[in-house]
């Protein structure tokens, strides 16, 4: 942790900071940071800041009672969403390398120290590190986060590159990412209207202006602990359309456009709308099938499989075009 | 003044602030609703002391306030140190110093002293709305906090300088007459002084009417911060943008 001065003045800044914003997972956040104090850094070499995003648990007396074991520092801000939290989480710290983690993931021992090598193999104030993210054991088998992982891509998609590629802004995914604070404090932050989702690849699409770049590292990995259903997941993708439709409002270029989805949503969610929720509802109701199925042992055929994965996909896509929908409507309405 | 005196606990007799601004006669400003606005305290005895800059007659809701017009076009800081030098600053708490193209919400200047008092913030300014011009993001508003213990105070549009702090930073250094890197200097000088600077989110004001160094060389202001800075220890980017502690 940073050594300060009486006055509070950062002395010599650790080497990195783990950036985390919370938001009433005090359950999820207390096993996130029993996993930061296994890191194989010392803990004179990084710091935690914690970001509380406005809870009502005792997301407080959780991280109070990690004081002793871990460097780390609280800070409340009344409920203002992921961008606030993360902006003001970044300019908490002094380290010069700050690490955007998730309060539902766990690091593995190496994670910090895994940043720490890519970033020392490229000094470049330009080049931010993407870390590797599986799901935890307990939730591989779930059938929606399977797909939505290693199949439909909707909430990470590792298996279009490898170790150790530079990559561009599309890569730097929040919660498991990490860059120079130098590049942040000069280029750009946050933005604060995002709530959730888009504001990290929006802050990385603003940084490609000054070559910003990601490098890949398949050993710098945080788990996913937790399992998300099918309509939490439905909701987080509608909470994703908006934040899209935002996105593509602030920046017209075609690289925005397409990576939004907003080009073309009109004609799409115009076929969708008159059935979205038999859409959902189907899918919904696969879904249950499936866990039904796993829960008692027995596995799913191949032609099941395909179906659920058909309407996964189908839901999914209504779900984020939903989104869109409702930002674009909410835009018109201005 | 101590540092941590609620405002509650000083007499309303004692508590005066000055503003001190200068607006352009010749140009679109805000000057007669910020000057309007800054005059409806409740809490404070306020003076206000302001420049008109150009050639264009002082209009009349203005002229009680307006100590002078000035033609030539003489830097923003030479004039507030003219402004500082012919007034005596004893009875005032706070000096205010305000640009002529800002919109202050209302109420402001009471919500934004409480809450300067409340956390003892010696020198201070008001974050910036999110739809203005921003040269330093860092001190546009964070959504969800009442203010920052910073190391970094803009030198506009709006910015406070408690009594202790003007011993600190006054008067201004005119080997950066339009002020270009006072900012760097000062969170540094504040801080060997022992005192606290900060930003004040819960009351952020609006700079949008014109764009920040649109009426000069952008390469000009530059070259005369780095030469400024060259001449006074300062802090870094990236130790200036920094929280020292929150508070919401």
């Amino acid at each position: 942790m940073h050594s300060r001065d009486p006055l509070g003045r950062v002395a010599s800044p650790c080497a990195i900071a783990a950036v985390v914003s919370t938001y009433n997972r005090s359950d999820l956040l207390r096993p996130m940071l029993e996993s930061l104090t296994r890191q194989t850094v010392p803990t004179s070499e990084f710091e935690v800041i914690i970001v509380d995003d406005g809870s009502t648990d005792d997301t407080r007396n959780v991280v109070t009672s990690f004081t002793k074991t871990l460097p780390i520092t609280y800070a409340y801000q009344r409920n203002a969403g992921l961008a606030s939290a993360r902006t003001h989480g970044l300019y908490l710290s002094a380290a010069p390398i700050l690490l955007f983690l998730d309060d539902d993931d766990l690091a593995h021992p190496e994670l910090l120290k895994q940043h720490l090598a890519t970033h020392r193999q490229y000094p470049d104030d330009k080049y931010a590190v993407l870390g590797y993210t599986p799901l935890a054991p307990d939730i591989a088998d779930d059938p929606l986060m399977h797909f939505v992982t290693e199949v439909g891509c909707f909430l990470f998609s590792y298996s279009y590159f490898k170790d150790g590629d530079v990559l561009d802004f599309e890569h730097w995914w929040g919660g498991r990412s990490s860059c120079k604070r130098a590049f942040l404090i000069e280029h750009g932050v946050f933005n604060p209207v995002f709530k959730f989702g888009c504001e990290d690849i929006e802050l990385a699409w603003r940084l490609s202006k000054h070559e910003f770049r990601v490098v890949y590292n398949a050993r710098a990995i945080t788990t996913m602990s937790r399992r998300i259903d099918f309509d939490g997941f439905c909701n987080r993708l509608v909470r994703q359309g908006r934040s899209n439709f935002v996105f593509s409002r602030l920046h017209r270029e075609p690289e925005v456009q397409r990576w939004t989805e907003v080009d073309r949503f009109e004609e799409q969610w115009r076929k969708i709308e008159p059935t979205y929720d038999a859409i959902l509802h189907s899918a919904r109701h696969l879904d249950r099938i499936a866990r039904l199925k796993r829960d008692l042992g027995f596995a799913l055929e191949e032609s099941e499989t395909a179906l659920l994965h058909r309407a996964y996909f189908a839901a999914f896509r209504a779900a984020k075009l939903r989104g869109i929908s409702d930002g674009w409507t909410q835009f018109a309405g201005t | 003044m101590q540092a941590e005196t609620p405002a509650s606990d000083l007499p309303s007799a004692n508590k005066a602030a000055l503003v001190l601004g200068i607006y352009l006669l010749d140009r679109l400003n805000t000057a007669e609703m910020t000057i309007e606005e800054l005059g409806r305290s409740r809490e404070w005895s306020v003076d206000q002391q302001w420049l008109g800059l150009g050639s264009s007659a002082v209009p009349d809701a203005l002229a009680a306030v307006t100590l002078r017009k000035v033609e030539d076009r003489v830097p923003k800081f030479i004039l507030l140190n003219q402004m500082l030098a012919a007034t005596p600053l004893g009875k005032y708490d706070y000096i205010i110093v305000c640009d002529d193209d800002v919109h202050l919400p209302s109420g402001f200047l009471d919500d934004y002293l409480r809450v300067v008092e409340h956390y003892g913030l010696a020198v201070c300014q008001p974050a910036r709305t999110h739809d203005s011009y921003i040269d330093h993001p860092f001190v546009e508003q964070l959504d969800g906090l009442t203010a920052r213990w910073t190391q970094f105070v803009e030198i506009g549009p709006v910015f406070s300088i408690r009594r202790d702090a003007a011993k600190v930073i006054l008067p201004f250094d005119e080997r950066s007459p339009m002020g270009w890197g006072y900012d760097f200097v000062w969170g540094r000088d504040l801080c060997e002084a022992g005192l606290k600077m900060g930003v004040v989110d819960a009351t952020p004001v609006a700079h949008s009417l014109r764009k920040p160094v649109a009426e000069y060389s952008w390469h000009a202001a530059n070259d005369q911060m780095q030469s400024f800075l060259r001449a006074r220890p300062h802090l870094s980017k990236r130790e200036a943008f920094f929280i020292i502690e929150s508070y919401a």
